[in-house]
């Protein structure tokens, strides 16, 4: 079974998203900060992260990079999840090692297929 | 009665000035000095002289040197002076004039002039004083409207962040309700009854209608705070109209709609794709939703270094005296088909403001009742950026 990560720090959102990728056939994991995500994702090595890049003590980019530099970590895609905002981030997010990212507010009916586009299932 | 005008007299000769206290007394309060020294002294007391009567020939120091003085001292440089006195070489009044006197008086005087000569430049003096004023008055109240002004550009600016904020805290909550909505519409949390799936078909369209409405108050709360980025990025033209076209299809399908696409060629760009999309929905979906039967035309042309796009459709169109108000923000015009339709009345102002404000271009519409509507938007191919704008995200 595929597992997730999902780094988000809004309950509502944590719920709404991991319930659609429960639903979709996947096993989530769940962390509601930066720190917590890193940890969660060197210890358990999901088959991908979805990363909310608000967060409350690092930043999404800067949860990016400190996974790139761990051997447990450089591999797991990580699909960011951005505001249309923060639209200027989104080079540094590729950059900093992101595949790709879906745009705040995520889209129910769309999710999973954008999702699933991303990792290439 | 107004109050008695003061007038200095200058001369060494006591006797001259009696003659003139006699012929000026009365009228007006008088003061006199025998020499220079004392002349300046009275002329920048507080009291000051509202003409000065000045001798030339003095001891000491002569008339012309109590003027250059009396000018070169901003309080008192623009007490009027007269010179009365016994040179009567041209060259002597000439100096004179020249040194800023206003006037140069021979000896023996005759007292009819010295009277008229006195009373004219006093009263141009007390004219060009109250002038003085005025004009004083007016540039402080030009300066205070001025500060005003700005004042309120300011506030205004305060007003659209506001809105901004406010409604972007209103929109959290809100993406919740349409996610969860949306999340059981899905099925996700098991199967609905017609009846169930109707009433949350309801609510999540409802949300979806509010959401567009706080969005487009905030984009344009935040184009008027002047604080909305422009994103320009390398796109395809033709990608985008074909990602507009397939957003809209289902809108048009339901109405039997026809969508229709011309383009003479197809320019690279280098814009904000997002916003440019979001005027060419904002058009396509006015077109489907004012058109009963018919055709929604895309039409696409390069206009040097331009590119325009117009979508045309052949719906109720609008009557002349309509047009103007379109672009405005909150106008919607009066029709039975506009009620039905809903909306916010801020789609086209909203992108007139972007095409206009993040876009450097332009909005048109040319439109006959029921034959329909042709809205365009023309903007440069390749946004200028300044400065001050953001890097280039390539897409």
């Amino acid at each position: 079974m595929t597992t997730a990560l999902v780094i988000e720090d809004n309950e509502d959102n944590m719920v709404l998203i991991t319930r659609l990728l429960k639903s979709a056939g996947y096993q989530t994991l769940e962390a509601m900060t930066g720190l917590a995500g890193l940890e969660l994702a060197i210890a358990e090595q999901p088959d991908f992260i979805l990363l909310d890049i608000q967060l409350p003590d690092i930043e999404g980019t800067e949860v990016v990079s400190r996974l790139r530099t761990t051997t447990e970590g450089k591999d797991i895609p990580v699909i960011a999840v951005t505001s249309y905002a923060m639209a200027g981030d989104r080079e540094r997010l590729l950059a900093a090692g992101c595949s790709g990212y879906i745009e705040k507010p995520i889209n129910p009916m769309l999710v999973i297929d954008q999702i699933k586009r991303i990792t290439g299932e | 009665m107004p109050k008695k005008q003061r007038i200095l007299i200058v001369d060494d000769v006591p006797d001259n000035i009696h003659v003139l206290m006699d012929i000026l007394g009365g009228d007006y309060v008088l003061q006199a000095a025998t020499n220079g020294i004392k002349a300046l002294e009275f002329a920048q007391q507080k009291a000051r002289p509202d003409l000065v009567l000045l001798d030339i020939k003095m001891p000491e120091m002569d008339g012309f040197e109590v003027l250059k003085r009396l000018k070169a001292n901003k309080e008192t440089e623009t007490i009027p002076v007269i010179f009365v006195t016994a040179l009567t070489d041209v060259f002597d009044e000439t100096i004179g004039l020249e040194l800023g006197a206003v006037d140069y008086i021979t000896k023996p005087i005759s007292a009819p002039v010295i009277k008229a000569r006195v009373k004219t430049h006093l009263e141009l003096f007390a004219h060009k004083q109250a002038l003085e004023m005025k004009v004083k008055e007016l540039s402080l109240t030009e300066d205070e409207l001025r500060k005003a002004n700005e004042r309120l550009k300011e506030l205004d600016k305060l007003k659209s962040m506001f809105i901004a904020s406010m409604s972007h805290e209103l929109r959290t909550p809100l993406n919740s309700i349409i996610g969860f909505t949306g999340m059981m519409l899905q099925g996700v949390s098991g199967e609905l009854n017609e009846e169930q799936e109707d009433n949350l078909n309801r609510v999540y369209r409802s949300g979806q209608h509010l959401l567009g409405l706080i969005s487009d108050v905030i984009d344009i709360s935040k184009i008027e705070a002047g604080r909305i980025e422009v994103f320009p990025q390398h796109f395809d033209l033709k990608e985008l109209i074909g990602e507009a076209l397939e957003l809209i299809q289902p809108q048009a399908d339901k109405k039997h709609l026809v969508l229709d696409l011309t383009a003479s060629s197809w320019p690279e760009m280098f814009t904000d794709r997002k916003r440019l999309l979001q005027c060419l929905l904002n058009y396509l979906s006015n077109a489907v939703k004012f058109t009963e039967q018919g055709t929604v035309r895309v039409i696409i042309q390069e206009l040097n270094g331009d590119v325009e796009i117009a979508v045309s459709d052949t719906g109720i169109g609008i009557a002349e005296d309509g047009i103007p108000k379109l672009f405005e923000a909150f106008e919607r015009l009066e029709s039975h088909l506009q009620i039905k339709a809903g909306g916010s009345g801020l789609g086209l102002y909203l992108t007139k403001k972007i095409a206009h404000d993040l876009l450097q271009g332009d909005v048109q519409v040319v439109s006959e009742v029921k034959k329909g509507s042709t809205f365009s938007i023309r903007i440069p191919k390749a946004v200028r950026l300044s400065s001050e704008d953001t890097e280039v995200i390539s897409s």
